[in-house]
């Protein structure tokens, strides 16, 4: 029963090496999976208690930035997409929303991190708790959310194609990255921010940079040949690939991209929960 | 008899930067200043070592390393140097506020507070429920934390805790904000943790009641340990420290 508290005990007193062992990070979700699945929940749960429309948020949300776009850049900017069928204006609006989708998750997450352990003191010098599961509750968090999303896209995909994907199924293949992607920097970026608080303010920036650089809101094919190694160089450009590819155009994912993002960003996982681990026994002496 | 805690030649200092840079002027301005710290040696050569099913209370005054030291075992810090051996499983209550959230109902803490302490999930029902009765908070289940009174708080902590059934419990200044009848039901569900061989130790400057629960005392002043023994001949020495260093205030100021 004391199981994950064990787990936490354990984990205060490890070397660097100890920790660059993958089996660490796999024996700690498997010890916390309970209290993992709580957390999301409460988590999920506290951000709308109290709001008259509650979880009914979590719905209007995208469905708000879906018509945002619609707007902006299926009316005003007109723009057009190479890929798409028909490219009517509803067609620009899906396929920019299945792309920020994809990136809502990271950039959601992320911009949580350097608070992630700040804003709980209590929960680092008055319980003995497993600081790192604090970046996947997070995560299920911000997964609800894309779920969401992803059902709002299928159903309008539906409304207005009058198809499902057939690749529909392979959509968990490149939410491994996204998520393996998205830990490791909650976890630089938590264990970072308890000792400099000025990654708050910076990572704002950041995540916003990144949207723009991220190819969103204009396909990859668009941008200058020369550059594109660049843009490939940010792993999300081939998950939102991707998520396109998968959720609209019924193909399957660019396997040789796909296979090199998910193996870097799980050593990134890796990387990231190691350095978080190894910091964590001087957060109490700062906080 | 099996040791459960045991402790030894613990250091523990924390840097305090003496200066704290607010604007941005002042923290550019700093870049090219040395920063000062004030070093503080919360503990110096630290050894405790405490048996199974012991009740030991931890006394001194302010500052003197007593709660510093229960982090330490609780395994929230980690010392600079010496070692720190615990066997069995430890549940701690450290002053009032706990890992709740204002937010949600007094049930809903609870059974947060309750599946980080890894109440089991067969059981997770049943302790809540016996947590909120035992903190005669039945009432009140459904009230949002942040409406309770600071007793009220406490007492749901202290119920939580005890629902964790661990070995080992770590209890800082819980008893002073009870009522007496709180108090009482303290005092019978001791008894009970000691039936059961369980291990306490509490930090406490309500003298009395250290000397009515605890069986061993042991006294800290400025981050080591003066002396360990029987309640009332460590309550009387701490007391007599105490009187001494007013005295010698006393005298200064003359």
């Amino acid at each position: 029963m004391q199981a994950s508290r064990a787990a936490a005990k354990r984990s205060a007193q490890q070397t660097i090496r100890d920790l660059l062992n993958p089996q660490r990070l796999v024996s700690s979700i498997a010890d916390n999976r309970e209290l993992i699945w709580q957390l999301g929940r409460r988590e999920i749960k506290e951000r709308y208690a109290g709001s008259v429309l509650g979880v009914g948020w979590a719905l209007l949300t995208p469905l708000a930035t879906l018509g945002v776009y619609t707007l902006v850049f299926g009316v005003i900017f007109q723009a057009r997409w190479a890929q798409a069928e028909t490219n009517s204006i509803a067609d620009v609006a899906i396929i920019l929303f299945a792309g920020m989708l994809a990136y809502n998750v990271f950039g959601e997450t992320v911009s949580q991190a350097p608070s992630l352990i700040t804003s709980r003191p209590n929960y680092v010098k008055k319980v003995v708790f497993p600081l790192e599961i604090l970046a996947l509750t997070t995560l299920l968090g911000s997964l609800f959310h894309s779920l969401m999303a992803v059902g709002i896209l299928i159903l309008l995909n539906l409304a207005t194609t009058g198809d499902i994907s057939d690749t529909l199924w392979l959509l968990p293949l490149p939410y491994v990255p996204l998520l393996a992607m998205t830990a490791g920097t909650t976890w630089f970026l938590a264990a970072f921010g308890v000792f400099y608080r000025d990654l708050g303010n910076l990572i704002g920036i950041v995540v916003q940079l990144l949207f723009f650089l991220t190819p969103i809101l204009y396909p990859l094919s668009a941008v200058p040949e020369s550059l594109q190694p660049f843009v490939r160089l940010n792993p999300l450009t081939s998950v939102v690939e991707d998520f396109r590819r998968i959720l609209l155009w019924n193909l399957t994912p660019d396997w040789p991209w796909l296979a090199l993002s998910t193996v870097l960003s799980l050593v990134f996982a890796f990387m990231g929960y190691a350095c978080f681990m190894s910091l964590r026994r001087a957060f109490a002496d700062v906080l | 008899m099996a040791k459960v805690i045991e402790m030894r030649d613990i250091y523990k200092s924390f840097q305090i930067p003496h200066e704290v840079h607010t604007t941005l002027v002042e923290r550019v301005l700093s870049i090219f200043r040395p920063v000062s710290y004030e070093r503080l040696e919360a503990l110096r050569g630290v050894s405790v070592s405490i048996d199974e099913g012991e009740f030991v209370g931890l006394i001194g005054r302010n500052g003197s390393g007593k709660s510093t030291l229960l982090k330490l075992m609780a395994g929230l810090l980690v010392p600079d140097s010496g070692t720190c051996r615990i066997r069995g499983t430890m549940c701690e209550l450290l002053e009032l506020g706990l890992g709740f959230n204002p937010e949600l109902t007094v049930r809903e803490n609870v059974a947060l507070y309750g599946s980080i302490l890894g109440y089991p999930k067969s059981e997770l029902a049943k302790r809540i429920e016996g947590a909120i009765d035992f903190a005669d908070l039945d009432r009140f289940k459904d009230v949002k934390l942040k409406s309770l009174s600071t007793g009220m708080h406490v007492r749901l902590g202290f119920a939580t805790a005890l629902q964790a059934d661990s070995d080992i419990l770590l209890l800082d200044e819980i008893l002073a904000v009870g009522d007496s009848e709180f108090q009482g039901r303290c005092l019978e569900s001791f008894e009970e943790q000691k039936r059961l061989r369980k291990t306490i130790v509490l930090v406490s400057h309500d003298l009395s009641q250290v000397e009515k629960f605890c069986d061993r005392v042991i006294l800290f002043d400025k981050g080591q340990v003066v002396d360990s023994g029987p309640p009332a001949m460590i309550i009387s020495e701490y007391r007599d420290l105490v009187s001494e260093s007013m005295r010698s205030k006393a005298a200064a100021a003359d």
